[in-house]
């Protein structure tokens, strides 16, 4: 894996699945209207997302069910109809005024993969080209530390100097009800889809119970989105006994918390060793993980505890920032990232965080 | 940077939400730090503020420590640029003022030479008075102005009077101080928690336990814990003072887990601190308590997302 690659058009057509059609103006338009680079692949994600008629409405977008009838010649409960099937695809967005353009080719995929039953319609090649997009990103588009890992509450509750930003179970209960939602992660979606043909979470480690439910999905959509993924995309708005109960499940399993790197809250994921532009991407280019760290390291705080049952190795989604060495666990603290899932999982209780770096770490907005 | 992740929640660029940061077209570090700048800028200005730390009782059994844990916190925060309010209640212990480096207050804010006299004392107190208000013969303050010492009286004779009436007025004060930014009231409260019933705790906002390792004072830890959480304040931490060896340490740390109370440090017994407490003079900042006190009162802050100068 090569990051910020430009594809030949040879590699291009591999990801189409068969030799590369003609591309029209329309296409060509979009593409340039998007706000990320990519000029050679960009129009063809455009082809795979829309149908021609589709993509000139695209392309006179904002605009009104009213505009683009005019525009396309047909009625405007035939055009209503197209735009909102196109939103709920997440290929465009619905807006108080009418519809908008996405503009961002990370923002449609995400919002594209975003329900899973449009999979089938969407389908593997538009995953691959998407997917490949994401190789593009670490570094550019999204440099390092955009991101921030929080540890599992459980592993830092007791320790002094904890700060509200980074007491995720209180975060997420806080924006309760209006500002939370289930949904799947379309890390997860995209990457199974592309690569085997169907959504299989159960390619992933972490214990992370997501299921083509979106109930059971493990991306939390905070904030004002949460309301337009549950209207749009089937995104569930859980009770507050569900969000606990979804708030006990994440702090038990395998998967670490993200957040954007900052002290207020507004993005939330749940990630893996799947997570394609923190680190998934960035390992498999050699490279370090693209997020921040906590402020915590883990720590063998009882050596006499451990008995090298190998639990926090297997489970650690840093790539051997905590091995057994001569029967003991061994944290290597550059490479610990302060997730805490070492800690909240070891049976005998001899790892546990410690609080290693200033407040000063996460930026203050 | 994913459809999930515009840090302002807009649903793509340009429409509602989106202040054009530039963040989701960022392709350059260059470009990206502007866009993070215009965002900070925005989210500063926007963002809720946690309830900051104002009013603070220090309180535990008679002899754990308080009065050295209210005076490094004190000198501390004062030197973190706060102004910084010292009420000790504790009127059998006479011990605070040297320990802040402070004179005795030439007048305490009520006196009991006469328990039938008529009370005048504590007259002064309105609502929303502010630190500066209080009538300057009641108050000691250090050079800089930073600290200031009121002490609600000793009890000198043992047949003079009530310490309730003290307790009352502490209480008082505590509830109607009108504590601003950068200022903060320390309460030295009076051993026990007997005090609770007196409601001093009731203007406070944050409690700080000091325990010993011993059973009797983990219980009482306990006790404070959920009394605290009876008048409302949901910020209280225990300090472990005196500790003789790593190992009682983390018998104290499980104990006080076992019990959801949040600790905040833990202090090793210390022949320097026992030297200071017997001669009556004020621990130097460059020794390791004072340090391992300070930083607690950093590590408290920092919860409460609070500004320090960073100390190591």
């Amino acid at each position: 894996m090569e990051i910020g690659k430009e594809l030949t058009r040879e590699e291009i057509a591999e990801l189409w699945g068969g030799e590369l059609p003609e591309i029209e103006p329309e296409y060509r338009q979009l593409a340039d209207a998007f706000t990320q680079g990519r000029p050679e692949l960009a129009p063809y994600v455009m082809k795979k997302v829309f149908t021609l008629r589709e993509a000139r409405a695209a392309c006179s977008l904002p605009g009104t069910a009213e505009s683009v009838a005019e525009l396309l010649g047909i009625s405007a409960e035939e055009a209503e109809e197209m735009l909102h099937a196109l939103a709920v695809r997440g290929k465009i967005i619905q807006t108080p005024d009418g519809y908008d353009a996405i503009r961002n080719i990370a923002f449609m995929r995400d919002y594209v993969f975003a329900h899973p039953s449009h999979d089938e319609e969407n389908g593997q090649a538009l995953a691959r080209l998407l997917l490949d997009w994401d190789s593009y990103v670490p570094g550019r588009s999204n440099p390092d530390g955009t991101f921030r890992i929080i540890p599992k509450w459980k592993s830092v509750k007791d320790l002094p100097g904890v700060m509200p930003c980074e007491n995720m179970p209180q975060m997420l209960l806080d924006l309760w009800p209006d500002g939370v939602a289930f949904s799947r992660c379309p890390c997860r979606a995209l990457t199974s889809i592309a690569q085997t043909g169907e959504y299989r979470p159960d390619m992933f480690r972490g214990d992370t119970g997501e299921t083509a439910d979106p109930k059971d999905g493990l991306c939390i959509i905070v904030g004002p989105r949460a309301q337009y993924f549950a209207r749009m995309y089937g995104a569930y708005l859980p009770t507050k006994e569900e969000l606990i109960a979804k708030i006990e499940h994440i702090e038990n399993n395998g998967t670490y918390y993200t957040t954007n790197n900052a002290r207020t809250m507004f993005v939330m994921c749940n990630c893996g060793d799947d997570c394609n532009c923190g680190m998934r991407i960035p390992y498999e280019a050699g490279r370090a993980s693209s997020f921040a760290k906590s402020r915590f390291i883990a720590r063998l705080a009882k050596p006499d505890a451990c008995v090298g049952c190998g639990i926090c190795e297997r489970g650690c989604m840093f790539h051997t920032a905590v091995r057994v060495v001569d029967g003991k666990a061994a944290v290597d603290p550059d490479a610990c990232h302060g997730c805490g899932v070492c800690a909240v999982h070891c049976p005998a209780g001899a790892l546990k965080m410690e609080l290693v770096r200033p407040a000063d770490h996460i930026p203050k907005a | 940077m994913g459809g999930f992740h515009c840090p302002l929640g807009a649903m793509a660029p340009g429409t509602e939400g989106c202040i054009d940061c530039g963040l989701c077209s960022a392709d350059s570090k260059a470009e990206y730090a502007r866009a993070a700048e215009l965002l900070r800028a925005w989210i500063r200005e926007h963002a809720p503020r946690p309830a900051a730390v104002r009013k603070m009782a220090v309180c535990g059994k008679g002899g754990v420590g308080k009065s050295l844990l209210t005076a490094v916190f004190a000198r501390s925060f004062a030197g973190f640029g706060y102004r910084v309010l010292v009420v000790d209640t504790d009127e059998s212990n006479p011990t605070l003022a040297r320990a802040l480096g402070l004179a005795q207050p030439a007048c305490c804010l009520r006196t009991l030479d006469d328990q039938f006299a008529p009370v005048e004392n504590g007259e002064w107190i309105r609502d929303s008075m502010t630190i500066d208000e209080i009538p300057a013969k009641y108050r000691s303050d250090s050079a800089d102005g930073r600290l200031s010492l009121v002490t609600t009286g000793k009890i000198e004779d043992p047949f003079q009077g009530c310490a309730c009436k003290l307790g009352v007025l502490a209480r008082e004060l505590m509830l109607n101080l009108k504590i601003g930014d950068g200022e903060v009231v320390i309460a030295d409260v009076e051993a026990g928690v007997e005090s609770f019933g007196r409601g001093v705790e009731r203007g406070t906002d944050t409690v700080i336990a000091v325990v010993e390792p011993t059973m009797d004072s983990v219980e009482v830890a306990e006790k404070i814990r959920y009394m605290s959480e009876g008048i409302g304040i949901s910020r209280m931490r225990a300090v472990v003072n005196k500790v003789p060896s790593p190992e009682v340490g983390e018998a104290m740390e499980e104990l006080l887990t076992a019990r959801e109370i949040r600790r905040l440090g833990t202090l090793p017994l210390s022949g320097d601190v026992s030297m200071h407490a017997l001669t009556g003079t004020p621990l130097s900042e460059t020794d390791e308590t004072y340090g391992r006190i300070r930083h607690m009162l950093e590590l408290l802050l920092d919860e409460n997302e609070m500004d320090h100068p960073f100390v190591r």
